[in-house]
């Protein structure tokens, strides 16, 4: 039972995070008939009406209202959810399972036991229905992604179509909108269906133990009210804040051993590309082709779409590129995104106790991004694109294939690329190996006795593909070795 | 159980690790967690927002939006001052979102900014016709200096994604046809 007398609560378990990775364990460890408290820093908002890609959901829905940037060489924008349902609530998405060359990878380099694609397989079959994981007809493929894949095709290059965590409406073919299956609409009240409590507003500033037991948790819970302090006193604890916010979280707390020291991004590169007809890629569902012929060093594909996003995709040569924003309903936004190369750091800022990122392109990074750069601009041009606008501070165009190929030759400087990525992780890599790894091959802490992460966290590596999917299956793995383990 | 520190500014101040949490420094590779964190328990850390002045250089950062904001699409007189408004109070929650250790040197540039239009045109950039902001501002975006471009690129985003994502902007968007000719081919 979880006890409450306003300023102390006391649960069997508290799951710190309602994305990806909290809202499924917290609802697979509720149903098992745990006491279960949910902290969750963000709001709790209704996002059925809402476009998640618009400035009031960047204020709403957001960390830092999408102003989270990765310093380094080159600073990279990151964004990540800050509501009830993290991040899930704001991707697009996508759903892959992880391929089986990345898990025996993992396998053999951070030694992760009993990590069979056979088992992890059985938990995607168990969660892709609850998330209603589709793919899209093709009599309803949008333009802009339609002239994607026609470029790969006359290139030869392999294509897959991404499925999305997104209901299909069967009269349209299309996704219906608004009927994302983030976790606020699927685990989450699962959760709570089974007596979880979930207090939004409630940021946990830290974790106190002794011995190797946590023995409870300090947050600040913000309300019309004000803020207050609440100790969160728990048998358990499962960290589920994210790739960033989970080692910020362990390092304000004094744990430190391999946390925040081997951040993974998957580190992007824009392309606005103009056609000579109407993509009006805004009114469209999201582009679905990726090209995997480059994989896993590379990922080619398409962007969300907004006039919005093309500006700021033009606005490193605005004084030469904004004229074509006339056209805006003849183009659309593609990536060229990479496996990064190096390991990035999470610490803590003194003062506040924010987490402060850092990741430095190395120069295999500018080389992949060149060539991925070379290669997307050259399937677009496949495809019918008539001149390509990269987010580069120079050249303001590409209008030629033979412009593009000349990326291949050299490297891009990293100060010349203006960067993205939404796909951070292995900031607490798991496995056996102790010399790399933070959590034990299940997210258990290495001499903690109560202490879990089940987050982006605790990927060992890039994953090279959307990590949604694989975050979910190895929370619901540990949260299912944890009930193993507790009877 | 836990004990906050006080502090003399009215908030809850977190020391320096090296001050607070000597028993608990970066641990190598296959070295041992720390057992215990009571010591750090004193150290709670405050809300970024609660030690930032609402207001600060929030004319400086308004006229710097006007400057950034785009000249296409024209909109009727009403609607452009409605969108106006939207753009600033979006720019300005965004600025104020920042996360505190961002928030600090931004400012810090932002006063640099206002002050060193003075070496070019004698009066500070808060001083000058609107004419001459868009000069200045523009020279900043040109610049060889990443800090410079930086510092006008964020703002310049947040303007550009708030003024052509604005509803009434993609209304008359969505009226206009695309231009006949591409020039840029």
């Amino acid at each position: 039972m979880t006890r409450d007398d306003g300023k102390r609560i006391s649960t069997q378990v508290l799951v710190i995070g309602s994305g990806a990775g909290g809202a499924i364990a917290a609802a697979t460890l509720a149903e098992a008939g745990l006491s279960v408290v949910i902290a969750e820093e963000g709001s709790e908002i209704d996002t059925s009406a809402m476009e998640t890609h618009t400035p009031e959901a960047m204020r709403l829905l957001y960390r830092n209202g999408g102003l989270s940037p990765i310093l380094g060489r080159s600073n990279i924008a990151f964004v990540e959810g800050c509501c009830v349902g993290g991040s899930t609530e704001i991707n697009s998405a996508f759903w892959q399972r992880t391929p089986e060359v990345v898990l025996d990878a993992w396998r053999r380099s951070h030694g992760v036991a009993d990590l069979s694609p056979e088992a992890l397989a059985s938990l995607f079959d168990e969660i892709e229905p609850v998330l209603h994981v589709s793919s899209l007809k093709s009599a309803a493929v949008p333009e802009s992604s339609a002239v994607f894949r026609s470029g790969a095709e006359k290139l030869g290059w392999r294509l897959e179509e991404i499925p999305r965590a997104q209901k299909v409406d069967l009269a349209s073919s299309q996704f219906s909108a608004g009927a994302k299956q983030s976790a606020s609409r699927t685990y989450l009240p699962r959760a709570r269906a089974a007596g979880a409590r979930l207090l939004s507003g409630c940021r946990v500033e830290r974790l106190h133990y002794r011995d190797g037991r946590v023995s409870h948790a300090v947050a600040i819970v913000s309300g019309p009210q004000g803020s207050r302090e609440l100790e969160i006193e728990a048998d358990n604890v499962f960290v589920c804040a994210g790739a960033i916010q989970t080692p910020a979280l362990l390092r304000r707390s004094g744990i430190k051993g391999n946390v925040g020291n081997s951040l993974r991004i998957h580190p992007m590169l824009k392309i606005a590309a103009l056609f000579d007809h109407r993509l009006d890629s805004h009114r469209s569902a999201l582009p679905i082709y990726q090209v995997k012929e480059f994989w896993p060093e590379l990922t080619l594909g398409g962007s969300v779409f907004t006039p919005g996003f093309l500006a700021v995709t033009l606005s490193d040569n605005w004084a030469e590129n904004q004229s074509v924003l006339k056209d805006w309903r003849n183009m659309g936004l593609y990536y060229a995104a990479c496996r990064s190369s190096r390991r990035g750091t999470v610490r803590v800022f003194p003062l506040t106790g924010e987490a402060v990122v850092r990741y430095d392109l190395s120069e295999e990074d500018c080389a992949r991004l060149s060539r991925g750069l070379a290669l997307l601009g050259e399937a677009l041009f496949a495809g019918g694109a008539v001149a390509l606008y990269p987010a580069l501070r120079s050249p303001p165009r590409i209008t030629s294939v033979a412009q593009c190929r000349e990326y291949l030759k050299g490297t891009l400087p990293a100060a010349r690329m203006n960067l993205s990525t939404v796909h951070a992780f292995s900031s607490c890599p798991m496995g056996e190996n102790r010399r790399l790894c933070a959590v034990d091959s299940y997210g258990k802490v290495f001499d903690f006795a109560n202490l879990y992460l089940a987050d982006a966290s605790v990927l060992p590596d890039s994953p090279g593909i959307n990590p949604q999917g694989t975050i979910m299956a190895l929370a619901l793995r540990a949260a299912r070795r944890f009930l193993a383990g507790s009877r | 159980m836990s004990e906050r520190a006080g502090c003399s500014l009215g908030v809850d101040v977190a020391l320096p690790e090296a001050v607070c949490v000597p028993a608990v420094r970066d641990i190598t590779y296959g070295d041992r967690q720390p057992t215990e964190n009571q010591q750090v328990d004193k150290r709670v850390a405050i809300d970024g927002s609660s030690v930032r002045p609402g207001a600060a250089n929030e004319g400086l950062v308004r006229r710097m939006a006007m400057a950034l904001i785009p000249d296409e699409p024209v909109l009727d007189r009403d609607q452009a001052v409605r969108v106006e408004q939207d753009v600033l109070e979006f720019v300005l929650a965004e600025l104020q979102a920042m996360p505190l250790y961002l928030w600090i040197p931004y400012n810090c540039a932002l006063v640099c900014f206002n002050v060193l239009a003075v070496c070019r045109y004698g009066s500070t950039f808060l001083g000058l016709d609107q004419e001459r902001q868009r000069a200045y501002v523009q020279s900043w975006t040109g610049s060889g200096m990443r800090l410079k471009r930086d510092m006008i690129r964020l703002i310049r985003s947040c303007v550009l994604l708030s003024y052509l994502d604005h509803p009434l902007v993609l209304a008359r968007l969505e009226q206009e046809q695309p231009g006949a000719g591409h020039d840029q081919r």
